[in-house]
C-alpha cells in the first residue's frame, strides 16, 4: 500500500527543502529552548532521554510566544528587519539554550530526535499528493491566516487563534506560500505527536521497551491521529502535542510551566481545556479508586468496563457518532488492550487512569454545551482517543521478556504498512488540478465585486443540535480564502433549470457558478439545458464556471 | 552508552538509509536522467502528457474557455522554467496561444483558438524571449470538457505574454456570513438525513 511513499518523500524533500529545513528549525529551536530549561532544572531526577522526548512536544509553546511579537511587529517593519530581529532572537536564545547544556549529555538525547526525523520523512510523502491542504476546515484556516497576515491584529474571527497566529508568523518570515506551510507543518506535528508519550510511559514503568513501544502504538497503531490531516485539523493536532508536554510538565511538578502550557494549547485549540478537565477528573478518580480495598477496587472496575462496553454498544448503532470506533476496531486494539490487561497487577493506577479517559471522552460526546454544540465533537473525540489506547498498550512492553517489545513493534509498523494508507484520502481532497486552474482563472479574471454560488451540503458531526449548515464539500470553498471573491453555498442539489433557483441566484446578486468534479459538486450539465440564463465560461475536465444570465 | 550499542545503533540507521536509497533508486535515476527521449532529428524535447510521464514539462489538460476559445494547460518542471507561449497546428492551420503562470507552482494556461474534440494538435512550445522552440508534442484533443458554450462570454484573449510568476496575493475582503437558507419555495430536493462530516478513509 505504501511502497511509493519513500519515493514521494524524497519527492518532497527536493521541492520543498527550503521550506522544510525552516521549519524543522522552527520546531528544533523550540524543542531546544525547552529540552535546556528542563535539563537545567530538574537536575538528575530524569534521564536526556525523555527529557527530550517530553521537549519534542513542548515545542508549540515557545513557537508561540515568538509569534505574537513578528506578528505584531511586522504591521510596523519592513520584512527584512522582521527577519533579521528574529533571526537575532532565536539565534541568541538557541545560543544560550545550547551553551547551557554543551556538556554532560547523553547520546540517547538524539534517540527522539532520529525517530522524529524518520518519522517526519514518512509523513512528508502524504504532501506530494496535495495540491491545497485538505477538506473545508483548512479553506478557514487559510482564510484566518491571510486576515492575520493583512491586517496583523486584530482579527475579526477568533477560532483557535493561536494556531494561525503561528503559521501566519511563519510566513512572515520565511515569505513562503501559507498553503505550502500549513501541508508541511502539519506533517511535522504528526511526526512530533508520538514521542512526549515517551515521557509519560517511562515515567510509569522506568522502562525504556514499554515507551518505545508506547511510541510506536501512537505513531503507526491506528490511521488516528494521522487522518485528522486529511479533515484539515491542524489546530487540534497542535493542541495534542501541547496537552501530552502539559501533563509531562505536571509530573515534572514544575510551578508555573504547567499552567502556561495549557494556556498555550487552549489558545492553539479552544477545547484543549475541556480535555484538561477530563484527564484531570480522570487522574482524581483513579486515585480514589486505587485508595479502596481490593473487592470494591474490582467492582468499580467492572462497573467501568460495563460503561465503556454499553458506550461503545450505543456510539456503535449511532449513524453519527459510529464513525468514531472505526480506526480502533482492529487487531492493534485487541493487542494493546490485552497487553495492559498483562500487566494490570503492576501497572492498575496508570490503565485506570486511560480506562476513564476513554470513558469520560466517549462521555463528553453526548454533553450538551449549546443547542448545537456538545463537550467533544466526534472528530476530536476520533483523533484522541489513540493517546489513551497507545499508552495502556506500551505498559504491556514493560513485561520481563524484553524480546517481546521489539517483536511487537515490527508487528505494529509492518501492520500499518500494509493496511494503513500514509497517503492522502481521496475522502476529503477537495482540490483537484484543474481545481487550482478555475481558482487562478477566478482570481486573475473576474471582478472584485463578483458572487459566486458554490456547493454546500449540511454535515452531522454532533450527536445532537442541528446539523452544520452549508458545508463546503468542493474547491468552491477555497475561492473566497483564495481570491476575496465573495461566495454563498446553495444546497449540492439545487435544480438551477427552475425558475426559482433562477430567481434565487439572481436575487442573491450571484454572478456565476462554481462547478466541481466532487461526488457532491453541483451537477454540470444544467447550462446547456437553459442556455437563456446560463452560460459556461471556463472549462476543465473537473472544474466548471458558469455565467448567470439575464437577471431582472 | 557502550560502544557497542552505539555501532548497533550506528548499524541500524545506516540499514535503515540504505534501504531508503534503495527504494528511491528508481526516482533518483529518474530525475537523474533526461526527461525524455530526445527528438533523434531535432534534439528537441518531444512533450509528454502528464498522465503517462508526470514530471518534466508535460500536457496536464484541454479547456474551454468559450466557443471560440480554449485552454492547454502545462506542467512545467519548476519555478525557473523559462516563460514561454505555444503554436499550435491544427490541419495546416497554426495559432499562437499565449500563457501565463497560475498560482499553482509549476503549472501554466494557455489560451487560444478552439480545436474540435477528437482532433489532431501539434504543439510547440518557443520562450518568450528570442522564440527558441523548446519541446513539441502531438496530441489528441481528446480530454476537454464536452459542456455546450453559449456565446462569447466577452472574455478576451489574453494579448500579453505574461513570465510564469505567482499570483499576487489577493486583498481579502471582509468574512462573509455565508446565507444557507432553504427557500419557502424549495428550489433543491434537500436529503432527508444530512450526511456525517469528516469521514474516515
Amino acid at each position: 500500500m505504501n511502497n511509493e511513499l519513500p519515493a514521494k518523500s524524497i519527492q518532497v524533500l527536493t521541492q520543498q527543502w527550503g521550506l522544510i529545513l525552516a521549519l524543522l528549525t522552527f520546531i528544533g529551536w523550540g524543542s531546544l529552548l525547552l529540552y535546556a530549561h528542563l535539563k537545567r532544572n530538574t537536575g538528575f531526577q530524569f534521564t536526556d532521554l525523555e527529557l527530550a522526548a517530553l521537549a519534542l512536544g513542548g515545542w508549540p509553546l515557545p513557537a508561540l510566544l515568538i509569534s505574537f511579537p513578528v506578528l505584531f511587529l511586522s504591521a510596523f517593519l519592513p520584512a527584512g528587519i522582521l527577519i533579521g530581529i528574529t533571526a537575532v532572537i532565536l539565534l541568541t536564545s538557541g545560543g544560550i539554550a545550547l551553551r547551557a547544556i554543551w556538556k554532560g549529555n547523553s547520546p540517547w538525547a538524539l534517540i527522539p530526535v532520529s525517530i522524529f526525523l524518520v518519522l517526519a520523512f514518512l509523513r512528508l510523502g502524504l504532501v506530494a499528493d496535495v495540491i491545497m491542504p485538505m477538506y473545508f476546515d483548512s479553506a478557514e484556516h487559510y482564510r484566518i491566516i491571510r486576515e492575520l497576515l493583512d491586517s496583523a491584529w486584530p482579527t475579526a474571527s477568533y477560532y483557535h487563534l493561536g494556531y494561525h497566529i503561528i503559521i501566519a508568523a511563519f510566513v512572515r518570515i520565511s515569505v513562503a506560500d501559507p498553503a505550502s506551510v500549513m501541508l508541511i507543518f502539519g506533517q511535522l506535528i504528526l511526526a512530533a505527536l508520538p514521542l512526549p508519550i515517551f515521557f509519560l510511559l517511562y515515567r510509569a514503568t522506568f522502562s525504556k521497551s514499554a515507551a518505545f513501544l508506547g511510541v510506536i502504538f501512537a505513531a503507526f497503531g491506528w490511521f488516528m491521529p494521522a487522518h485528522a490531516v486529511n479533515w484539515g485539523k491542524y489546530p487540534a493536532l497542535l493542541s495534542l502535542l501541547l496537552l501530552q508536554f502539559t501533563l509531562g510538565i505536571l509530573l515534572i511538578k514544575k510551578n508555573w510551566m504547567p499552567a502556561v502550557a495549557a494556556l498555550a494549547a487552549t489558545v492553539i485549540h479552544t477545547r484543549s481545556v475541556i480535555l484538561l478537565a477530563l484527564f484531570g477528573t480522570a487522574w482524581i478518580l483513579a486515585n480514589l479508586w486505587e485508595g479502596q480495598p481490593h473487592p470494591r477496587r474490582r467492582l468499580i472496575l467492572a462497573v467501568v468496563a460495563t460503561m465503556l462496553g454499553m458506550l461503545t454498544l450505543i456510539i456503535y448503532r449511532n449513524p453519527i457518532l459510529g464513525p468514531i470506533l472505526e480506526p480502533y476496531a482492529t487487531l492493534i486494539t485487541l493487542l494493546s488492550v490485552l497487553l495492559a490487561a498483562s500487566v494490570f497487577k503492576a501497572f492498575s493506577h496508570p490503565i485506570m487512569v486511560s480506562l476513564l479517559i476513554i470513558l469520560l471522552i466517549l462521555t463528553a460526546i453526548f454533553i450538551p454545551v449549546s443547542s448545537s454544540l456538545t463537550l467533544l465533537d466526534r472528530p476530536l473525540a476520533e483523533m484522541i482517543l489513540f493517546l489513551p489506547l497507545a499508552f495502556i498498550g506500551g505498559l504491556g512492553g514493560a513485561r520481563p521478556l524484553k524480546f517481546i517489545a521489539p517483536a511487537l513493534a515490527a508487528l505494529i509498523i509492518l501492520n500499518a504498512w500494509m493496511n494503513i494508507s500514509f497517503g492522502p484520502s481521496k475522502c476529503c481532497q477537495l482540490v483537484s488540478r484543474d481545481d487550482a486552474t478555475a481558482l487562478d482563472w477566478v482570481g486573475r479574471h473576474y471582478k472584485k465585486d463578483s458572487v459566486i454560488a458554490i456547493a454546500g451540503v449540511n454535515l452531522n458531526i454532533n450527536a445532537f443540535g442541528r446539523p452544520m449548515r452549508g458545508a463546503g464539500i468542493d474547491a468552491g470553498i477555497w475561492i473566497n480564502p483564495l481570491t476575496g471573491i465573495q461566495t454563498i453555498p446553495f444546497p449540492n442539489s439545487t435544480n438551477f433549470a427552475s425558475p426559482e433557483a433562477h430567481d434565487q441566484l439572481c436575487s442573491n446578486g450571484i454572478t456565476h457558478i462554481y462547478v466541481g468534479a466532487r461526488p457532491q459538486s453541483f451537477a454540470p450539465d444544467f447550462a446547456e439545458l437553459v442556455p437563456e440564463w446560463y452560460e459556461t465560461t471556463f472549462s476543465l475536465p473537473k472544474a466548471h464556471i458558469v455565467k448567470v444570465l439575464n437577471c431582472k | 552508552m557502550t560502544r557497542k550499542r552505539l555501532y548497533k545503533i550506528l548499524g541500524l540507521f545506516s540499514a535503515a538509509v540504505l534501504l531508503a536509497l534503495a527504494t528511491a533508486f528508481p526516482l533518483i535515476r529518474g530525475l537523474l536522467s533526461p526527461d525524455s527521449k530526445p527528438n533523434p532529428e531535432q534534439n528537441i524535447f518531444e512533450m509528454p502528457l502528464c498522465d503517462l510521464q508526470p514530471g518534466g514539462l508535460c500536457l496536464v489538460t484541454f479547456g474551454a474557455i468559450s466557443s471560440a476559445e480554449m485552454a492547454i494547460v502545462i506542467q512545467t518542471p519548476g519555478e525557473e522554467y523559462p516563460a514561454f507561449y505555444l503554436r499550435a497546428t491544427h490541419q495546416g492551420v497554426e495559432n499562437t496561444y499565449p500563457c501565463e503562470a497560475g498560482s499553482l507552482p509549476n503549472q501554466v494556461i494557455c489560451v487560444g483558438a478552439r480545436t474540435p474534440l477528437g482532433e489532431p494538435l501539434e504543439i510547440k512550445v518557443f520562450t518568450n524571449e528570442s522564440d527558441l522552440l523548446i519541446a513539441s508534442g502531438k496530441f489528441n484533443v481528446s480530454a476537454m470538457a464536452t459542456t455546450l458554450l453559449g456565446s462569447n462570454s466577452g472574455f478576451s484573449v489574453m494579448g500579453k505574454m505574461a513570465t510564469p510568476t505567482p499570483s499576487p496575493s489577493p486583498s481579502p475582503s471582509p468574512t462573509v456570513q455565508v446565507i444557507f437558507t432553504p427557500t419557502s419555495a424549495p428550489i433543491a430536493t434537500m436529503t432527508s438525513t444530512p450526511d456525517v462530516g469528516y469521514p474516515n478513509p
